[in-house]
C-alpha cells in the first residue's frame, strides 16, 4: 500500500504557503500541513508524523536557523527530512544555510511546476 | 553440683587431645563461613529483587508520565493555534468555508485528535471528526440544536449528510462549552464519553474575544480518546506480569494496562449523560479492585500526593511492590499514574540460587570436616610417639631414638631434633661422670695434706666427723680419739664465752673468718688460733668445715713490742724539747708533748698529716732542700727555720735524724727541736744596726778607719774598702801596703800629719790621692784624730776618708769647657758679645763683632769699646729699621729673647743686613744681670733673597699671562692684560705689541704707557721692512735687547720714530707662530721701552719677554683656531636646526599619521610604534618594543606574513601587502590591511622593515551592514515576487481551469503582491535618493495649512474605509522646505495611524509653533527657536517600549506580518526620518500599548531666514 507523504509547510507569508500546497497537493498529491510561524511549526512537527519539512528562514518570532537547530537537538524529530525554502541568496546566508544539518535548500522565487520534483529529488522519493 | 562444673571445665582445658585441637578450629570456621555465606548471599538477592523492582517501577512511572504529558500536549495546542489565528485575524470567523477549512486542517496536523469543535456564542458550531472517517458536524442559528452531520472526504469536501441529531445544543449540553466560557481561558473539561464510541475522551476548551470590545466570540475545543493512553499501558513490558494504571485524584479510572472498560453508560447522544466513570475499588479486574481498596485505606496517598511514593501490599498473600506517581499539568489535571508488580516475579530466580547454593555449602563442610580429622589424625600419630619417647627419656632410659620417616616434615624435623638432643644428653652425662671422680680424688688429697689444721662435723652438733693431719698434731689427740666426739666433749675451748661468739656469727652469717680464740690442746697448752668455719653440703648432708691457723708465737712478740713501746713513750713524752717523726712524706707518725704543746694543738689533730704547713712559708724551700741533701752517709743536719704557731712566727732549730730500715730504705725521720727566737731577734737586731752604718757610709762615700798604736792593728769600714777598690771580704792591707797605695809626693804629706797627730794629739786632715788596684786616681780627703787613754796617751788613731775624685774631675773639666769656649767664640763667623746690663758695658766682644760692626780705629780704641759700644751701634742702624730695633731692645729688657734683622751702616757707608740674636741672663729674682747675643752678616743672603723674589714675580706674571691665555679666547683681551702686566712686572715705560702683517704692513695694535710719554696711538706702517737677517734673527724666536735705540744697526727707519716717542733703550722679543705652518713666520714683536733712561736690560728680563711671547704665539692659535671653530659650530648649529626641523616634521608625520606605523627588526622585533598603532593594537609602545609582531599576529596568519617577510628579506619583491588579524593585549581580534615595505641602507643592506596597518573593522562593519541591507531587501523583493511567480505559475498550468475561484485567488495573490513590490520598489528608491543626497531637495515657501489639507486629502478615502475620523488642526505658517517630501511625510504618518486604528478611532493631526517657553518641555534635545511641531496621534495598539528607537530605522516593522496585512513595506517611518532630518528636523515616537502612539515631528522656520 502506498502511504501518502505528510509535509510540513512553515512559512509567515501565507500567499507562499497557498502556492506551495497547490504546488504538492495538485501535482504531488502530498498530504500538507502547514503552520503560519516558526512557533506553530515547531509543536506541530514534535506532536505530529512528518515525512519532511519545507521550511522558510525568515520569519518573525523563531528563524529558521533556530528551528533547525532545535530540531537537531530533539531525538523524536531529528530524523525528520528538513528543506529550506528561502529568499536568503547572499554568500553569507548560503554559509549559514550550509552549516545546518538540513537535506537541502530551495530558493525563492521558485517554479511550482517544479517544486514537488526538487523536493522528491532531494528526499529521493519516487514520483 | 555447682562444683562439678568448674572441674568439668579444668579438664576440659587441660587435657584436650591434640586430635581435637586440631580438627575443632579448623571445622568450626568452615561451618560458619559456609553459613555466613549462604546468609549473605540471600540477603544480597532480597536486596537486589527489591532494588530491581523499585528501579523498574519508578523508569515505567516516568515513561508513563512522558507519554501523558505529550499525548496531552496536542489538544491544548490546537486551541491555543485557533485562538491566534483568529486574533492575528489570519481567520475570520464570519468566513463559515474558512473556518471550516481551519479545522479541517488542524484535523490533518494532528492525527491523534478525535475532533476539533468551534461554537459561538449565537449557536453557529462546527466540528470536524476522525473516526477514524472524517465526519462534519454543522448547527446554525435559528436551529442551534439541530445539528447535521455530514461525510468529509481527504481533501476536506463535504460528501453526504449522515444523520441529523435534534436536540443536542452543545452550548447548554457540553461541559466544554460552559467552562471555557465560565473561566475565560483555556483548559480541560471532565471525562466523558464520546458519542457513541465505547471509549473515553477528554477534551481542552478554550474561549476566544473581540481584541477591541472583549466580547466572546466564540470557543474552540478539541476532544482526544483517552483509550489510546490505555493502549500505551497494555504495551508496557510491565503489563505481562503486573500492572499500570492511570486514575484521577478521586480514584475515577483514566487509563488500565488491563482490557477492562473504564465506564459504564446509557448510548445516546444529546441525552443528559448517563455516562458513570469506574472507580479503582470498583474495577473488575481483582487486582486492581484490591490495589484500590488497599489505597482507599490511605486516603492521603490518595488526595494530596506530591511526591512518587513506593508502597507495598499483599495479594492473595503475595507481596505487591506498587509505585503511585502524581501527574499535575497547570490546567487543572492531577491524576495518578500507578504501577504494579508481585515480588514472586522477581523471587523465583532467587530461590533457584538459594537452593542450589545450601547444597553447595553441604558439600562444603562436609569435604572440610573430613580433611580435618585426616590431617589430625597423622599429626597426633607423631606426636603420640614423641610423647612416649620423652618420658622414658625424663625416666633415664637415654637410648630412645625416634623414627624420622613421617610423611610429615615438620614432624621429622622435631624427630631429628629430639634425637640429638637425645644424644647430646647421654654424652654429657658420661663426661660429667669422670669429671666428678677426678675432682674427688684431688680434693681428698688436698685435705688430708693441708698444712692447716682442717676439720669436717656435723652441722647439728658439731661432732667431728673428719680431721686432717695437721689436726691431728696441733691439738696432740688421735684420730680415733677426736672422731664422733664434739669440741666440748674434747674440751677444746679455752673460753666458752668464745665458743658462743662463735655459734652465734655461724648462726647469723653461716660461716665464720678469721675468729680469734684461744683452744687448749691435749697438753693443755693454751694456744691462740685464727677460726674459719663454713657450712656445706656435702653427700646431701649439711656438713660443717672448720679451719684452725695458729697465731700463738705472734701473739707474744706483739706484746713484748707493746710494753718497749710504752718506755720509750714515757721518755719521750717527758721530754722538754720537741720531738717528732716523720715518713719521707712529712706525714707526722708522731709528736711528743712539748711539740704540741709549742705548736698549740693536741696530738690527734696532727698525727697522720703533713708538718709542712707548720713551716713559715719562706723557709719551705731551705727545709726541703735540708732534707734533699740528707742520705745513709750523712743522715743528720741541723735546721734552722720559722714556724707558724697559734699565728706567730718562732724561730726553731732541729736535729733531724734519718732512720733507714735494714735495706737502707729510708723510712722514717726523728726530728728534736728548740725554740731559738729570742736568740734570732737579737742577732737580726745587730745585724740591721750594721747594715745602717755601711749605708751611710756609702752614701757619704766615707770611709771610716781606726788604727790601733799598740798592735798595729787596722780597721776598715766596708766603704773604706769600696773607696780603696778592694774586695770588702779580704782583710784591711797592712801600713806598708796602704802607703804603696798612696803616691810618693802625698805619701810623705800624710805621714807628717798622721806623725804631728801623734805627737800633739790634735787632729788632722790632708788631700791626696790613691792609685787603686783597677789603675784609676781616686781623690781623697783623709781626716784623722788620735784618741787617748786614761793616762792622756795617743793608744789609736781614727779617722775618715771621703772620696773626692768627682769634685775633681768636675773642676778639671770645668776649665776645659771655658778654654773650649774662648777658643770658639774667638773663631766663629758670628759676632758674639756679652753686656753686662749693671755697669752697661760689654764685658766681652769677640773678633768677628768687631768685625761685623766695622769699629773705626780712629774713633776710639778697643778698649772704649766695651762702654761706648752700644751707642754706636744703635746709632748707625738703618733709620727705617731703628724704631723696630728699639722696641726689640724694650721687650729684651724685659726679659724675652731679640731676633731681628735690620739694616747696619757701617762706616765707609756700606750697608749690611745683620741678624741678630740676645738672650738676657737673669738671677733667681728676675733681675737681668747681662746680655749675651750674636750678630750675623745676613747680607749675602739678603740678595739672594731679593733676587729668588723678583724671579718669582716674573714667574708669576708668566703665568698669570699663560693663565689668560687659557682662560681667554680672545686675543684682544689677552694682549692688553698682557702689556699692562708686563709694563708692571718691569717697571718698563712703555710696553707695546706690533703686529707684523702678512701683507708687509705693521701695526701697533696694543700698548701700555706710563702717562709720562706719549701713545704711539695704534700706528701704522703700510711698508714694514726688517734687515733680512733682523727678520731671520726673529724668526728664529731670540729676543734682542737695544741699549741706545740711536746706535742700533738694524732699526735705522725707526730712529725718528723712537725719538718722538722718547725711547732710549728697549728690548725686542718676537712672537712667531709656527703651528699649522711649514715654516714658523713672525707673527708680531713685544717690544718694551725705557724712555726715562738707558736701561740696563738683564738677559733673564729679555728671556722672560720671550717666554711671554712664546706664550702669546699659542694664545694667537688658540684664538684663530677658536675663530675657526666658532664659524663650524655656527654651521652646524644651522644644519642641526634644519635637521630638527626635519626630524620633527617626519617624526609629527609618523606620530600623528591616522594609519598604523611600526618599525620592525628583521627578526620582527618591534622598534617604533606610532600612536595609531598602538591605539589599534592595544599596547603601549614601551610593551611594544619588548615583543615581535609574530606574537601579536593572529595564527592562522601568521605563516603568510612570514611567508610574504622571507620575500622582503631575500630582495624578491618590493613590498608586499596582505589582509591579517591580530590579537589586541585585551585579547580581542582586529583585522588590518598590512604594507609592509623594507628600508636599506646605501649598501643594500635591510635595515628594518616599515610596516603599516590599516583597522578594517570599521570597513568591515560597513560591508557587512550593506551585506544585510542587500541581503533584507533581496529577501523583501524575492518574498512577493516569488509569490507571483508561483501564483501565476499554477494558473499556467491551467489545474484550477475548472476551479474558477481557486483560480481566483491565485490571480489575487499575484496581484496583491506585484503592488506590494511596486510600493517597495518606490520606497527602496526615494530612501536611496534621500540618503545618497545625489538629489537636492527643491526647497520653497510653503504654506504649511494647504500641506497639511493635502496630505489629508490623498489618505481621506482609506480612513473612510475603516470609518476612522481624521482631526485636523492646522497652521498658518510659512515654511521653507520641500513640499513634495513634506507631504509623503505626513501622509507616510497618517496612513499608518489609519492602518492601526480600529474601525470607529479618530486620528489627530496638529500643527503649532513652538517659541521657547513652550519648546522646553517638548523636543529631545534643544532646537533653534522657532520651529513647528507637528504631531499625528492615533487609538491604535500602540508600539512596545523596545521598538520606540528602531521603527525609524530601515525594515524594522514593529511586527512583520504587518507588511503583509497593511501593505508597509518597512520603509515608510525610515523615509520620514530622512525627509525630517534633510529640513533640520527630529522625529520621534511616544506610545503605550493598548492606548495609541503619537509621533511627532519638527521643521525650524529659521531655514528660511537663512537661505534669504
Amino acid at each position: 500500500m502506498k502511504v501518502t507523504k505528510r509535509i510540513l509547510i512553515v512559512d509567515d507569508e501565507e500567499d507562499i504557503r497557498d502556492v506551495v500546497r497547490v504546488s504538492l497537493e495538485e501535482f504531488a498529491g502530498w498530504l500538507t500541513i502547514t503552520a503560519a510561524s516558526g512557533t506553530e511549526g515547531l509543536l506541530i512537527a514534535k506532536t505530529e508524523a512528518l515525512d519532511a519539512i519545507l521550511l522558510d528562514i525568515s520569519m518573525p518570532d523563531i528563524n529558521g536557523f533556530e528551528i533547525c537547530e532545535e530540531l537537531q537537538a530533539d531525538s523524536e524529530t531529528q530524523m525528520i527530512p528538513v528543506i529550506v525554502l528561502t529568499a536568503k541568496v547572499l554568500p553569507s546566508d548560503q554559509n549559514r544555510l550550509a552549516e545546518l544539518e538540513v537535506a537541502g535548500v530551495i530558493t525563492k522565487p521558485f517554479d511550482p511546476m517544479t517544486i514537488w520534483r526538487q523536493v522528491a529529488e532531494i528526499l529521493g522519493w519516487s514520483v | 553440683m555447682p562444683i562439678a562444673f568448674p572441674k568439668f571445665l579444668h579438664r576440659l582445658s587441660t587435657n584436650v587431645p591434640l586430635s581435637w585441637v586440631l580438627t575443632v578450629p579448623f571445622v568450626l570456621p568452615t561451618i560458619g563461613a559456609v553459613a555466613l555465606v549462604g546468609y549473605l548471599f540471600h540477603q544480597s538477592g532480597q536486596a537486589t529483587v527489591e532494588n530491581m523492582g523499585r528501579k523498574l517501577l519508578a523508569q515505567t512511572n516516568e515513561r508513563v508520565t512522558q507519554e501523558v504529558k505529550t499525548y496531552l500536549q496536542t489538544p491544548l495546542l490546537i486551541n491555543r493555534l485557533n485562538v491566534d489565528a483568529v486574533n492575528q485575524k489570519q481567520l475570520d470567523l464570519q468566513n463559515v468555508p474558512a473556518l471550516e477549512s481551519a479545522l479541517f486542517n488542524r484535523l490533518q496536523q494532528f492525527e491523534r485528535v478525535t475532533a476539533v469543535l468551534f461554537v459561538s456564542p449565537q449557536g453557529k458550531f462546527r466540528v470536524v471528526e476522525q473516526l477514524p472517517k472524517l465526519y462534519l458536524g454543522i448547527a446554525d442559528p435559528p436551529q442551534p440544536d439541530k445539528l447535521l452531520i455530514y461525510h468529509l472526504d481527504g481533501q476536506g469536501r463535504r460528501g453526504q449528510l449522515v444523520t441529523t441529531v435534534n436536540g443536542l445544543d452543545v452550548r447548554r449540553d457540553r461541559p466544554w462549552y460552559q467552562r471555557a466560557v465560565r473561566t475565560g481561558k483555556l483548559g480541560w473539561n471532565p471525562i466523558s464519553q464520546y458519542g457513541t464510541f465505547k471509549a473515553l475522551t477528554l477534551d481542552a476548551s478554550q474561549p476566544v474575544y473581540d481584541r477591541t470590545t472583549k466580547r466572546l466570540v466564540g470557543v474552540f475545543a478539541v476532544h482526544i480518546r483517552l483509550d489510546y493512553l490505555s493502549e500505551f499501558l497494555r504495551h508496557l513490558d510491565i503489563s505481562r506480569f503486573g500492572q499500570a494504571i492511570i486514575m484521577d485524584q478521586s480514584g475515577a479510572l483514566v487509563a488500565t494496562s488491563t482490557p477492562e472498560q473504564l465506564y459504564e453508560a446509557e448510548a445516546g447522544i444529546g441525552h443528559q449523560n448517563q455516562f458513570k466513570q469506574l472507580n479503582i475499588n470498583e474495577s473488575h479486574d481483582n487486582l486492581t479492585r484490591s490495589l484500590g481498596k488497599y489505597l482507599y485505606d490511605r486516603p492521603s496517598t490518595l488526595r494530596s500526593l506530591e511526591q512518587p511514593q513506593d508502597l507495598e501490599f499483599r495479594y492473595k498473600g503475595e507481596l505487591q511492590y506498587v509505585k503511585i506517581t502524581p501527574f499535575h499539568d497547570p490546567y487543572g489535571l492531577n491524576w495518578r499514574i500507578l504501577t504494579v508488580i508481585p515480588k514472586a516475579y522477581f523471587l523465583e530466580p532467587i530461590q533457584h540460587n538459594t537452593r542450589q547454593t545450601i547444597l553447595l555449602c553441604q558439600l562444603t563442610l562436609g569435604v572440610a570436616i573430613g580433611l580435618g580429622l585426616l590431617a589430625a589424625n597423622r599429626l597426633t600419630a607423631g606426636f603420640a610417639q614423641l610423647n612416649r619417647a620423652s618420658r622414658e627419656l625424663a625416666a633415664g632410659n637415654l637410648d630412645q631414638r625416634l623414627p624420622t620417616d613421617s610423611p610429615i616434615y615438620e614432624l621429622n624435623g622435631l624427630a631429628q631434633t629430639f634425637n640429638q638432643m637425645a644424644e647430646q644428653l647421654q654424652q654429657s652425662f658420661d663426661r660429667i661422670k669422670t669429671t666428678l671422680k677426678g675432682s674427688e680424688e684431688k680434693f681428698t688429697t688436698i685435705f688430708r695434706t693441708s698444712p692447716d689444721p682442717i676439720a669436717i662435723a656435723s652441722l647439728a652438733e658439731e661432732r667431728l666427723l673428719e680431721v686432717n693431719d695437721s689436726l691431728i698434731e696441733f691439738f696432740g689427740y688421735s684420730h680415733a680419739e677426736m672422731i664422733g666426739c664434739t669440741a666440748l666433749e674434747l674440751n677444746l675451748w679455752n673460753d666458752l664465752n668464745e665458743r658462743d661468739q662463735y655459734r652465734a656469727l655461724l648462726q647469723q652469717q653461716k660461716r665464720v673468718r678469721n675468729l680469734e680464740v684461744q683452744i687448749r690442746t691435749q697438753s693443755g697448752e693454751v694456744k691462740t688460733i685464727l677460726l674459719s668455719a663454713e657450712i656445706r653440703t656435702l653427700e646431701g648432708q649439711d656438713r660443717l668445715i672448720v679451719m684452725y691457723r695458729d697465731i700463738s708465737d705472734r701473739k707474744a712478740v706483739e706484746l713484748a713490742l707493746q710494753q718497749s713501746e710504752a718506755r720509750y713513750r714515757a721518755i719521750v713524752e717527758d721530754q722538754t724539747e720537741l720531738i717528732a717523726r716523720f715518713l719521707p712524706d712529712t706525714t707526722l707518725l708522731f709528736a711528743n708533748a712539748a711539740y704540741c704543746r709549742c705548736f698549740g694543738i693536741n696530738q690527734e689533730d696532727v698525727i697522720g698529716k703533713s708538718y709542712s704547713p707548720n713551716i713559715h712559708e719562706a723557709d719551705r724551700d731551705q727545709v726541703a732542700r735540708i732534707m734533699q741533701s740528707m742520705s745513709i752517709v750523712n743522715p743528720t743536719a741541723i735546721v734552722e727555720n720559722r714556724v707558724i704557731s697559734n699565728g706567730d712566727i718562732r724561730w726553731m732549730q732541729w736535729v733531724n735524724r734519718m732512720l733507714f730500715d735494714e735495706q737502707g730504705n729510708f723510712t722514717e725521720l726523728q726530728a728534736v727541736g728548740r725554740d731559738i727566737t729570742k736568740l734570732k731577734q737579737i742577732e737580726e737586731a745587730l745585724r740591721k744596726s750594721e747594715a745602717n752604718l755601711l749605708q751611710a757610709q756609702q752614701i757619704a762615700q766615707v770611709g771610716s778607719w781606726e788604727i790601733d798604736l799598740e798592735t798595729e792593728k787596722i780597721t776598715w769600714s766596708e766603704e773604706l774598702f769600696h773607696i780603696f777598690g778592694l774586695d770588702p771580704a779580704q782583710l784591711e792591707p797592712s801600713r806598708i801596703e796602704l802607703l804603696k797605695i798612696i803616691p810618693d809626693e802625698d805619701r810623705g804629706v800624710l805621714n807628717a800629719a798622721i806623725k804631728r797627730s801623734i805627737a800633739e794629739g790634735t787632729p788632722y786632715e790632708v788631700e791626696h790621692h790613691i792609685h787603686r788596684p783597677d789603675g784609676t786616681i781616686c781623690y781623697i780627703i783623709s781626716k784623722g784624730q788620735a784618741a787617748l787613754n786614761d793616762q792622756q796617751q795617743v793608744y789609736k788613731i781614727y779617722g775618715t776618708a771621703l772620696d773626692i775624685t768627682e769634685r775633681k774631675q768636675a773642676e778639671a773639666a770645668l776649665q776645659e769647657s771655658e778654654t773650649r769656649f774662648r777658643q770658639l767664640a774667638e773663631t766663629v763667623r758670628e759676632g758674639f758679645f756679652v753686656f753686662e746690663t749693671e755697669s752697661s758695658h760689654y764685658s766681652y766682644v769677640n773678633p768677628a763683632y768687631e768685625a761685623i760692626i766695622g769699629i773705626p780705629s780712629q774713633a776710639f780704641l778697643r778698649e772704649e769699646l766695651s762702654s761706648k759700644g752700644m751707642s754706636y751701634w744703635l746709632n748707625n742702624i738703618h733709620p727705617d729699621d731703628r724704631n723696630r730695633i728699639e722696641a726689640g731692645l724694650q721687650r729684651e729688657r724685659q726679659g724675652n729673647h731679640f731676633y731681628e734683622e735690620y739694616r747696619f751702616i757701617r762706616p765707609n757707608g756700606e750697608i749690611l743686613w745683620l741678624l741678630s740674636q740676645a738672650f738676657p741672663i737673669q738671677d733667681e729674682t728676675g733681675t737681668i744681670l747681662r746680655i749675651v747675643g750674636t750678630v750675623e752678616d745676613i747680607t749675602a743672603r739678603k740678595q739672594l733673597e731679593q733676587s729668588l723674589r723678583s724671579q718669582a714675580e716674573a714667574e708669576h706674571l708668566l703665568a698669570t699671562i699663560t693663565q689668560n691665555i687659557r682662560q681667554s679666547l680672545e686675543l684682544e683681551k689677552i694682549l692688553a692684560t698682557t702689556v699692562l702686566e708686563i709694563q708692571r712686572t718691569l717697571n718698563a715705560d712703555r710696553v707695546l705689541i706690533f703686529r707684523l702683517n702678512p701683507d708687509g704692513s705693521g701695526q701697533v695694535i696694543q700698548e701700555a704707557v706710563v702717562p709720562t710719554y706719549p701713545m704711539t696711538d695704534q700706528m701704522r706702517w703700510e711698508d714694514e721692512h726688517f734687515p733680512e737677517e733682523c727678520y731671520e734673527y726673529y724668526r728664529q724666536g731670540n729676543p734682542r735687547i737695544v741699549p741706545n735705540v740711536a746706535t742700533d744697526e738694524w732699526a735705522g727707519c725707526l730712529t725718528e720714530f723712537l725719538q718722538e716717542v722718547g725711547v732710549k733703550s728697549k728690548v725686542v722679543a718676537p712672537i712667531v707662530q709656527t703651528s699649522g705652518k711649514l715654516s714658523a713666520e713672525v707673527w708680531g714683536l713685544l717690544i718694551v721701552h725705557a724712555c726715562s733712561h738707558y736701561r740696563h736690560w738683564q738677559e733673564s728680563e729679555a728671556d722672560f719677554l720671550q717666554r711671554i711671547c712664546n706664550q702669546l704665539a699659542i694664545a694667537i692659535d688658540q684664538a684663530n683656531l677658536y675663530q675657526q671653530l666658532q664659524i663650524e659650530l655656527a654651521e652646524r648649529r644651522q644644519t642641526e636646526k634644519a635637521l630638527r626641523v626635519s626630524e620633527e616634521q617626519f617624526r609629527r608625520a609618523f606620530d600623528d599619521a591616522p594609519i598604523g606605523i611600526s618599525l620592525i627588526s628583521p627578526t620582527g622585533q618591534f622598534l617604533k610604534a606610532n600612536t595609531c598603532y598602538c591605539d589599534i593594537i592595544g599596547y603601549t609602545e614601551a610593551e611594544l618594543l619588548a615583543l615581535t609582531f609574530q606574537e601579536l599576529t593572529y595564527p592562522a596568519d601568521l605563516e603568510a606574513d612570514l611567508a610574504g617577510l622571507r620575500q622582503l628579506v631575500a630582495g624578491e619583491i618590493r613590498s608586499f601587502q596582505m589582509k591579517k588579524r591580530y590579537i589586541t593585549k585585551q585579547g580581542t581580534i582586529v583585522p588590518v590591511l598590512l604594507n609592509v615595505a623594507p628600508i636599506r641602507d646605501e649598501d643594500g643592506q635591510l635595515l628594518y622593515l616599515v610596516g603599516h596597518i590599516q583597522d578594517t573593522r570599521d570597513y568591515l562593519k560597513v560591508e557587512r551592514m550593506k551585506e544585510e541591507f542587500i541581503s533584507v531587501v533581496s529577501h523583501e523583493l524575492r518574498t512577493p515576487l516569488t509569490s507571483i511567480r508561483g501564483a501565476l505559475g499554477i494558473l499556467e498550468t491551467g489545474v484550477f481551469n475548472d476551479r474558477p475561484e481557486k483560480a481566483q485567488h491565485m490571480l489575487q495573490i499575484a496581484l496583491n503582491n506585484s503592488e506590494r513590490l511596486v510600493r517597495l520598489v518606490n520606497d527602496i528608491l526615494t530612501l536611496e535618493r534621500l540618503e545618497s543626497g545625489k538629489v537636492q531637495l527643491v526647497m520653497e515657501h510653503c504654506q504649511v495649512e494647504d500641506l497639511m489639507q493635502q496630505a489629508v486629502d490623498s489618505v481621506q478615502a482609506i480612513a473612510d474605509q475603516s470609518a476612522i475620523t481624521l482631526c485636523l488642526t492646522p497652521l498658518r505658517a510659512n515654511l521653507w522646505a520641500a513640499p513634495d517630501t513634506i507631504i509623503q511625510t505626513f501622509t507616510n504618518l497618517l496612513s499608518n495611524a489609519i492602518k492601526f486604528s480600529s474601525t470607529g478611532n479618530t486620528v489627530w493631526f496638529k500643527a503649532e509653533m513652538m517659541d521657547e517657553q513652550k519648546s522646553s518641555s517638548t523636543t529631545r534635545s534643544p532646537l533653534p527657536t522657532p520651529y513647528i511641531l507637528f504631531t499625528i496621534k492615533d487609538q491604535g495598539r500602540g508600539i512596545p517600549q523596545n521598538k520606540l528607537d528602531v521603527i525609524f530605522e530601515q525594515f524594522q516593522q514593529v511586527d512583520v506580518s504587518d507588511s503583509r496585512q497593511k501593505g508597509g513595506t518597512g520603509l515608510g517611518l525610515a523615509i520620514c526620518k530622512k525627509i525630517v532630518q534633510q529640513h533640520g528636523g527630529q522625529i520621534w515616537v511616544e506610545s503605550r500599548l493598548g492606548e495609541g502612539s503619537t509621533f511627532y515631528f519638527t521643521l525650524p522656520l529659521t531655514m528660511k531666514n537663512e537661505s534669504n
